[in-house]
């Protein structure tokens, strides 16, 4: 399972890397972090979120872990794909390698293409695909379009995103 | 009676439009106190010229009959040589250096006559001159038919909303573009085969491109932001995409969603972002209209947002605006 949590830590050189230290040691697999120095507390320390893929056990462990090297964990709870974006790609979606594409989007860890379908017309012709993507958040959804987005201009594919309304 | 001396510049079907209407709604527009004298008609072969009002019925039957215009000139020798109010400006659109319209209407507003175009590029490559010679000679510009055809939507903004400030303008600003995606979804076949349909049924140009390629939204798109939202935009700061790439599976794969594809034209202030592309739009959406019809969601500060739509194009209906422009200025200035 996936678990955001945030860390209190000390404006100081080298907490985050005492903060990641503990959580490594339970084997657990850290997907990304969002470190904001600017975004600071009222007694200056800051916040950092981390997103970790982990079994109950190793969370448990990773708890007393921060605590015993006295990292407060201001929150920390199961992280839902709760963004959900649905568009359309025109173009030599296969010959380009679909798999690539799908592969850069889970591999960002708060995001996921959850639904695709495609459907091809005679040969040579471009091909279509709808794809559904969800994400942990509206900033994540916004890198995940960067990254597509990137892909596409690359890859000579056009993008049909819904209308904002 | 209000009288007023009108020039026809560009006597092509919107020119032509303009002059038919006029005529057939003489005694209406008389009954509203309006007397609309035709007194020349340019085309870039000659000019028609009668001071007390040319008979529209019979150039036109002349023109049909493949004859040539009476006098040999252009339409910068009449302006200083001819007494008239208003200058209607129809010839056809350049966007990349706006003439031979923009010389027309810098002219005309020079000698103090007041002007009203159709005419997209002059507007798109010097908005900003153009307003700053008709208020330095005292002259007044209408340019409601430039974007939308029949939809008052210039208008609306400048009289209705003019307390508003408008932050962002989206919606279908191409006929020709709408009728392709619209008979590709309903029919399912292939852009080549839609637009080659289009193109006999004269719905779209022989050469398309600017409709399909997304210009002509591009276009108004700068007109709206420059005219409408206080900004100072070029062509060049649209980002555009046209309907070329649609597949009838696309089309498909939406419609499985409940929504349609539309060439969308968006202008947001903030951010200075200015787009036309190809969008998923729900069908229980206003921007999901069909066929040639145009429709723009107008979004303001104290007004929220208005949405206005209505057909974009045809002599026809340009006419409407055309003289919608033409009356306004009459009040004002005659």
């Amino acid at each position: 399972m996936k678990i955001k949590m945030n860390l209190e830590l000390k404006d100081e050189p080298g907490t985050l890397a005492r903060a990641i230290a503990p959580i490594s040691a339970c084997g657990i697999n850290i997907v990304y972090i969002v470190h904001d120095r600017e975004k600071k507390q009222a007694n200056g320390n800051i916040t950092v979120q981390i997103t970790v893929e982990a079994e109950e056990e190793q969370i448990k462990k990773m708890r007393h872990s921060l605590e015993e090297n006295k990292i407060r964990i201001l929150s920390i709870g199961e992280e839902r794909l709760i963004e959900e974006l649905t568009f359309i790609m025109i173009g030599h979606i296969v010959d380009t390698d679909i798999k690539d594409t799908i592969g850069r989007i889970d591999e960002t860890g708060y995001a996921e293409i959850v639904d695709l379908e495609l459907k091809m017309p005679q040969k040579k012709k471009e091909s279509s695909a709808r794809v559904t993507i969800k994400a942990v958040g509206k900033e994540e959804m916004k890198r995940c379009m960067k990254i597509i987005g990137r892909m596409a201009f690359k890859k000579g594919i056009t993008i049909v995103y819904p209308v904002e309304l | 009676m209000k009288t007023a001396k009108i020039s026809i510049v560009g006597f092509g079907s919107i020119g032509a439009g303009l002059a038919t209407e006029i005529a057939k709604k003489k005694d209406f527009l008389k009954i509203k106190g309006y007397d609309l004298k035709v007194v020349t008609i340019v085309d870039a072969d000659g000019a028609e010229i009668d001071e007390d009002g040319l008979n529209i019925k019979s150039i036109i039957e002349k023109r049909e009959r493949g004859e040539d215009f009476s006098y040999a000139k252009g339409a910068l020798d009449l302006i200083g040589e001819i007494d008239q109010d208003i200058l209607v400006e129809c010839t056809p659109s350049n966007i990349r250096n706006g003439n031979p319209g923009l010389n027309h209407i810098l002219t005309s507003l020079k000698n103090g006559i007041n002007v009203v175009t159709s005419n997209k590029g002059p507007l798109v490559v010097a908005h900003k001159r153009i307003m700053e010679t008709a208020k330095k000679n005292n002259a007044s510009i209408g340019y409601e038919a430039t974007v939308g055809g029949a939809i008052p939507l210039i208008n609306l903004v400048k009289s209705n909303l003019r307390a508003d400030d408008i932050v962002a303008i989206k919606g279908i600003l191409n006929g020709t573009s709408n009728y392709i995606l619209t008979k590709m979804h309903a029919e399912k076949r292939d852009y080549e085969e839609i637009l080659l349909e289009a193109k006999e049924l004269g719905i779209a140009e022989t050469d398309a491109s600017y409709d399909v390629e997304g210009i002509d939204t591009a276009s108004k798109l700068v007109i709206l932001a420059n005219s409408l939202m206080g900004m100072d935009v070029k062509y060049e700061d649209v980002e555009v995409e046209g309907i070329t790439r649609i597949t009838p599976e696309s089309l498909d794969l939406a419609d499985e969603l409940g929504c349609t594809i539309k060439l969308i034209g968006e202008v947001e202030r903030e951010g200075k972002r200015l787009k036309v592309s190809p969008k998923l739009v729900p069908y229980d959406r206003p921007l999901s209209v069909g066929g040639t019809l145009n429709i723009v969601l107008i979004k303001t500060d104290v007004a929220g947002e208005v949405t206005i739509s209505g057909k974009g194009a045809g002599p026809k209906e340009t006419s409407s605006a055309l003289l919608s422009d033409i009356l306004n200025i009459v009040d004002e200035r005659c």
